[in-house]
């Protein structure tokens, strides 16, 4: 059946939860009156809901910084920590109540997973590259929210998602969302809502042409998102939908300026990363 | 514009012996000009406004400007007898919940739920309109009315009143912005850069609130604590005499009216605090005082 972005857009503004992982942990921590600010910023990060809601209270609330990716950090001096800790309780607890709304066939903890995972590559592949620290942050902000779209997905198309990932393990999860929904894709219905919560032009760009990375002139930060996506769905880290590998064009690696051994080296290192997010989450 | 204060007194009413001077309704200041009545914040103490506003026999045709939801700025609205009667206009303007993704109208109305009030606020006999309200400037009946942002745990919004030539703000409350990261743990492990680039943050959004408030001829401001006071009160989104004594003579305020009193603050404490806070001001060479119930003041 043909699914057009008009008919997502009516239904972007129900409110969307936390992801089931980090949920509990989020409760932890905003039920805490005392709760340091650098951990309520550290569990937020790790969701990639969260963050994006975060990101649409700044920029509705402060319009002339809507240009740019704010830091989760910025966030809480410029909304106020009991702010932020509304908003994660909030989400947090809808994810509690809405944990049937999702489709079973959904797994809540391998996208969690993959969202992480091209966050942390995405700042790696920015680290090596000598990208200027000051954007370093929004490498891992781009890529934690890049698949955005999908939670929506999964949520509005209950019954097609199951169709959606069964068709994915043949030809790839872009071709599969084509032949379902005849058009739609995650990377439109992300846009959609990412374009309803203010989000930058930049992090628009990213959910948009993660797939099509040729597509409309894209930004260093698409490229590496991109290169990021790639890398961890060939390692199969979180959750892969597809079961081809990804064909990474050679010129994205002239593009940014690296040699395509930096699969292999980014591979050491993010593997610990995401042990790290996974203890802090249990801890 | 005659503007009158109902409700001084911050997050709770307090009424008592130690509370006569100064008031022990929360928030509520009218402003009136020729026919027109504007009402900020609704508070306990726009029962009394509304009382007044009766007593005089007309319709009624006034806007009333929320500066937040939180309880001690709306818990007065269904004591506010002018909403019953029908042939009163109101308009309400308030900042709605960006965070649950509520209207203004759909907050006021929960306060009225069938559990804790015994009248819905949509059998009020007023017509009342409601409206949604950030950061901008609206046009009210020819006067012309600007936002600002605040710093507090829910949205909150200070009004800048344009009129003849004079201007009138009244702030909701508000804590100056800080680098929380500044001074603490998790600041430790930080690039110095990137704290400095929070400070700015921080110093940047300090300097907006007194640009809104610039060569204002009257700021009524959150004034809860004393710097001793507030070391506990950290993050609780209210502000200090002495912050706001820089605030006046950085942003050039002729006038500057102290008020959402600490509740725990007797009458003899306030006049303390008052005399030695107008000394401080008279030095700096700009007006300052402390709000009382009752009071009234042209401009």
């Amino acid at each position: 059946m043909p699914f057009t972005v008009e008919d997502i857009d009516k239904k972007v503004d129900q409110n969307i939860p936390s992801l089931s992982p980090t949920a509990a942990k989020v409760m932890e921590l905003a039920n805490d009156i005392n709760c340091p600010p650098g951990e309520l910023t550290k569990v937020i990060k790790l969701d990639p809901v969260l963050t994006a809601q975060v990101l649409k209270l700044v920029n509705s609330s402060y319009l002339s910084l809507s240009n740019k990716i704010v830091s989760l950090e910025k966030a809480i001096i410029l909304l106020g920590l009991n702010t932020i800790k509304n908003l994660a309780l909030g989400a947090a607890a809808l994810n509690q109540m809405e944990a049937s709304s999702t489709s079973e066939s959904f797994d809540n903890n391998g996208f969690w997973q993959h969202s992480l995972a091209v966050g942390v590559t995405s700042k790696l592949i920015a680290l090596r590259r000598g990208v200027d620290k000051k954007i370093i942050e929004d490498y891992f902000i781009a890529g934690l929210l890049h698949d955005l779209g999908l939670v929506l997905e999964s949520k509005i198309f209950h019954d097609e998602i199951e169709r959606v990932i069964l068709t994915a393990t043949e030809v790839g999860i872009i071709e599969a969302e084509d032949i379902i929904f005849e058009g739609l894709n995650h990377c439109k219905i992300g846009a959609v809502l990412g374009k309803k919560w203010n989000l930058s032009e930049d992090l628009l760009n990213v959910i948009l042409y993660h797939h099509s990375p040729f597509e409309n002139n894209p930004s260093e930060l698409t490229s590496t998102v991109y290169l990021a996506n790639s890398i961890c769905k060939n390692s199969g880290t979180g959750l892969v939908m597809d079961k081809t590998p990804v064909d990474i064009d050679p010129q994205i690696f002239t593009k940014l300026g690296i040699s395509n051994t930096i699969e292999s080296s980014v591979l050491e290192s993010l593997e610990g990363e995401i042990q790290k997010a996974k203890e802090f989450m249990k801890a | 514009m005659k503007i009158r204060y109902w409700g001084v007194r911050g997050s709770v009413p307090v009424p008592g012996p130690s509370t006569v001077k100064y008031g022990g309704n929360t928030s509520c200041v009218s402003v009136e000009v020729d026919d027109t009545v504007l009402i900020f914040d609704s508070g306990t103490g726009i029962r009394e406004c509304g009382n007044y506003l009766m007593s005089l026999g007309k319709k009624i045709n006034g806007k009333i400007f929320i500066s937040h939801t939180h309880w001690d700025h709306i818990q007065g609205f269904p004591f506010f007898v002018p909403a019953y009667v029908p042939g009163n206009t109101f308009e309400i303007f308030g900042p709605p919940s960006d965070v649950q993704n509520l209207s203004l109208e759909q907050i006021m109305a929960m306060q009225t739920n069938y559990e804790y009030f015994p009248i819905r606020i949509s059998q009020l006999g007023a017509d009342i309109t409601y409206n949604d309200c950030r950061e901008g400037t609206v046009n009210v009946n020819g006067f012309e009315i600007s936002t600002c942002r605040l710093n507090h745990p829910v949205a909150c919004l200070a009004y800048r009143l344009n009129h003849d030539g004079k201007t009138f703000i009244y702030g909701g409350d508000h804590e100056p912005y800080r680098n929380v990261y500044r001074d603490s743990k998790e600041g430790e492990s930080m690039d110095e850069d990137f704290l400095k680039e929070l400070d700015e943050n921080a110093y940047m959004q300090n300097n907006k609130i007194a640009g809104f408030c610039r060569k204002a001829d009257i700021v009524s401001w959150d004034a809860q604590y004393n710097e001793e006071e507030y070391k506990s009160k950290r993050g609780w989104g209210h502000s200090t005499y002495e912050a706001n004594i820089a605030m006046a003579q950085n942003a050039k305020i002729k006038k500057i009216i102290f008020s959402h009193h600490e509740p725990m603050n007797s009458d003899e404490k306030l006049a303390q605090r008052e005399q030695q806070c107008k000394e401080i001001a008279r030095q700096k060479d700009f007006e300052l005082e402390f709000s009382r119930e009752g009071m009234e003041i042209d401009l």
